[in-house]
């Protein structure tokens, strides 16, 4: 089991997906826009930290800085409803286009039980 | 005046006269009155220039008192005369004994006088007028004829046509930008009625030149027609001139040809609105993507909790509609972007033998399909993706344009284009045709197809960008897409490209057939949910030397996997029950060294596989070609080998 921040400004992106991952076995937490990612990211530790490229406040290099700050070895996976990753200084972060079918969040889901097992 | 040209021996009279009676002096005062009077300056000269006879305007003009000029000689009184003009012309009239004129300015004076001389037996009669108000206006005549002249030059360098044209229509001026517009010198428009020679539409012309008459003038875009029957379309300005006693007498008109300005008009309009539609359809795809994220995923989950299989197939279906949707919409921002691919030497026979597989695999079997080259074609600098989208589009096209089949024809050849206005080289075309024995279009559509949006086909069958996405490549390549269609006869697509002259290093297809390396009995593991292309697959890698284990889904494909023979695997990256990204990242940890290849019609970042972060995966786009697949597989099994050599 591990923990997942799952942020989008998308209500319904965020329902669909957290109910996704809990199904998965995870524990969610989410966060709405991205001053919201990065109080989320002091308060705790994550695994995984889902996460949509595009959201209101801080900006995506500054989100994506603040997680590496904050969990190294946390595993990003960013979103974005356009059809190529965003040209980010930070890239050690999976990128997927939306909408994101199971197998794709399976599959990021499946590098926490693969960081615990490597561990 | 029988007096300015006086009788012989008329001094011997007057002095006759003078000195012999009353009568002679009261003839010769008479004399002296009449001449005094006309408004010519009369004098006479003996044979050595001296005055004997002067009137009133004479001796004004000379501006001498008679007494002072009498008995003296004029070349001595009037030296600068006699050194003139003035002078040549006594002395011709003494030699020759006939009559010599001079007109000049004679400066002392500051007048213009135009002198007669007559021969007379004693001498000269001359007959001297003041002419320097004639001068004048003999001047501004001369600068007035010299204004017109460079009027007239004026109106014949403006590339306007400018004419002036009665009220019963006819030609009455014609500059030489009437020439160049209309096609008529001016010789041949002369006196002819512009209403013939110039209207298609003879009522509209009526109707303008009532406008004139009644208002004075008129502005407006006409039509027009030109000697050798185009119709152009013209910005006129046509003016009412009016006679000295303000009744109508004649239209002048200005025209300019403004067809090809309009066309430029017209292209940037549609230019402007392609653009804005690429925005906002950028900005809207955007939007859907995360519209369709939650349906996709939740319809993912129902189908996974749902033991019903009528059930789960409605949820698939769901599903694959979000998928669908997601296709477009990636389409939809490719072409908002109008990505620039990799530009490459092409040899254009390559892609005929690709598109060839293609149709192989694509067309039904009543559509005949024939693929023209002719030989040696140049090459084309291009990419190789974007040029295929282009080419398999218009098959597809002319596919769904024969439903009850016919012949696809695609012809490959060269085309020369002379030096032309536009491109001062020659240049070599490469010309690419797909030709269809289909439904065919009426002009009004074939004007559109290349608008985006656009679609002839009906809801859910097109996206309507298919052919304004290829026309956008094609001109990304510095050509030209062009339509030729007839309802019921078909239609026909050219595409035109500028060929290079540099070498390419995709080697000819003869050439490069034994490169692609062929399979030695290497078991693959094709694993996709479409038992299409897991067939395509098997018999493209059974022909050239490999054998096959298929799997319908992930979970079957990791079974699979556990046979060590498997020497490569083929994952398709949406597949149910178990994706493509999954089946990787599970062969990764249980074999590290199996060679992987992804397929996907997404492109490779798409698919939320990150490369270097799951190890060595190779990518295979879908759709692919044969070639594609052999040389894909061929390539990961060698690296693999190398991998393990080292």
């Amino acid at each position: 089991m591990g923990s997942v921040l799952i942020a989008d400004d998308d209500a319904m992106v965020r329902s669909v997906l957290s109910r996704a991952v809990e199904r998965e076995g995870h524990l969610v937490t989410l966060a709405v826009d991205g001053q919201g990612v990065l109080n989320r990211l002091h308060e705790a530790q994550f695994d995984l930290c889902i996460m949509d490229a595009r959201m209101p406040g801080p900006n995506l290099e500054d989100r994506l800085a603040a997680a590496r700050e904050r969990g190294p070895e946390m595993a990003i996976l960013l979103l974005s409803g356009d059809d190529v990753a965003p040209s980010v200084a930070t890239g050690d972060f999976r990128f997927a286009r939306k909408p994101l079918g199971l197998d794709t969040l399976r599959s990021a889901l499946a590098l926490i039980d693969a960081g615990g097992d490597a561990r | 005046v029988s007096i300015g040209s006086p009788g012989p021996g008329r001094r011997e009279r007057w002095d006759r006269l003078e000195g012999n009676s009353l009568e002679g002096d009261r003839l010769e005062g008479l004399l002296q009155s009449t001449l005094d009077q006309v408004e010519i300056g009369v004098y006479y000269l003996d044979r050595d220039y001296r005055f004997t006879f002067v009137n009133a305007l004479g001796a004004r003009y000379l501006r001498t008192p008679r007494e002072d000029l009498l008995g003296k000689r004029l070349p001595d009184l009037f030296p600068e005369a006699w050194a003139g003009p003035f002078g040549t012309a006594y002395r011709r009239c003494q030699e020759d004994r006939a009559t010599a004129r001079a007109r000049a300015f004679y400066e002392p004076f500051d007048t213009w006088f135009e002198l007669t001389v007559f021969p007379t037996e004693e001498g000269l009669a001359a007959d001297l007028r003041d002419v320097t108000e004639d001068q004048v206006r003999r001047r501004q005549l001369e600068e007035t004829t010299e204004r017109l002249r460079a009027q007239a030059e004026l109106l014949n360098a403006a590339r306007d046509a400018i004419t002036l044209r009665g009220l019963d229509n006819r030609v009455e001026y014609w500059n030489r930008g009437a020439e160049t517009v209309f096609g008529w010198t001016a010789a041949e428009a002369g006196g002819r009625s512009v209403r013939d020679l110039l209207f298609p539409d003879p009522e509209e012309f009526d109707r303008r030149t009532a406008e004139v008459l009644r208002k004075g003038h008129w502005t407006g875009d006409l039509m027009q027609q030109t000697r050798d029957g185009r119709v152009i379309e013209v910005d006129a300005r046509w003016q009412l001139l009016r006679d000295g006693t303000g009744q109508p007498r004649a239209i002048f008109a200005v025209e300019s040809d403004i067809t090809g300005h309009r066309r430029a008009e017209e292209e940037r309009y549609r230019t402007q609105r392609m653009e804005s539609l690429g925005t906002l359809a950028g900005g809207m795809a955007h939007d859907l993507n995360n519209v369709l994220t939650p349906i996709l995923m939740a319809a993912e989950l129902l189908r996974d909790d749902e033991p019903d299989p009528g059930r789960r197939e409605l949820v698939a279906s769901i599903e694959t509609a979000a998928r669908r949707g997601a296709d477009l919409i990636g389409r939809v921002l490719s072409f908002a972007k109008g990505e620039q691919g990799q530009r490459r030497v092409l040899a254009v026979e390559t892609l005929l033998e690709d598109l060839g597989a293609f149709c192989r695999e694509a067309m039904p079997k009543t559509i005949n399909v024939d693929l023209q080259a002719a030989r040696p074609l140049p090459p084309i600098r291009g990419d190789r993706t974007q040029l295929m989208q282009v080419l398999v589009n218009l098959v597809t096209n002319a596919r769904d344009a024969m439903p009850d089949g016919g012949e696809l024809t695609v012809r490959a050849g060269v085309r020369h284009s002379a030096p032309s206005a536009e491109a001062a080289d020659d240049t070599t075309l490469i010309i690419l045709s797909v030709e269809d024995s289909g439904v065919g279009m009426e002009q009004a559509i074939a004007a559109r197809v290349f608008e985006p949006f656009f679609s002839t086909k009906g809801p859910g069958q097109g996206t309507g960008l298919g052919l304004s996405t290829s026309a956008s490549i094609v001109k990304d390549h510095g050509g030209s897409l062009e339509v030729f269609s007839l309802p019921g006869r078909g239609s026909r697509f050219d595409i035109l490209l500028p060929a290079t002259t540099e070498e390419h290093e995709v080697a000819p297809p003869h050439a490069r057939q034994p490169e692609v390396p062929r399979g030695n009995g290497e078991l693959v593991l094709v694993a996709d949910d479409e038992a299409g292309v897991r067939d395509a697959v098997r018999r493209a890698l059974t022909a050239a030397g490999y054998r096959t284990a298929e799997a319908e889904n992930g979970a079957v494909a990791l079974v699979l996997a556990e046979d060590p023979e498997v020497a490569v695997v083929l994952v398709d990256m949406t597949m149910p029950v178990l994706g493509g990204a999954a089946v990787i990242d599970r062969l990764r940890m249980t074999r590290p060294q199996l060679p992987i290849i992804a397929m996907s019609g997404f492109d490779a970042e798409g698919i939320g596989v990150s490369l270097g972060r799951v190890g060595a995966v190779g990518f295979l786009a879908k759709p692919f070609s044969t070639p594609d697949l052999v040389a894909a597989v061929g390539e990961r099994l060698n690296r693999g080998q190398s991998e393990v050599a080292e």
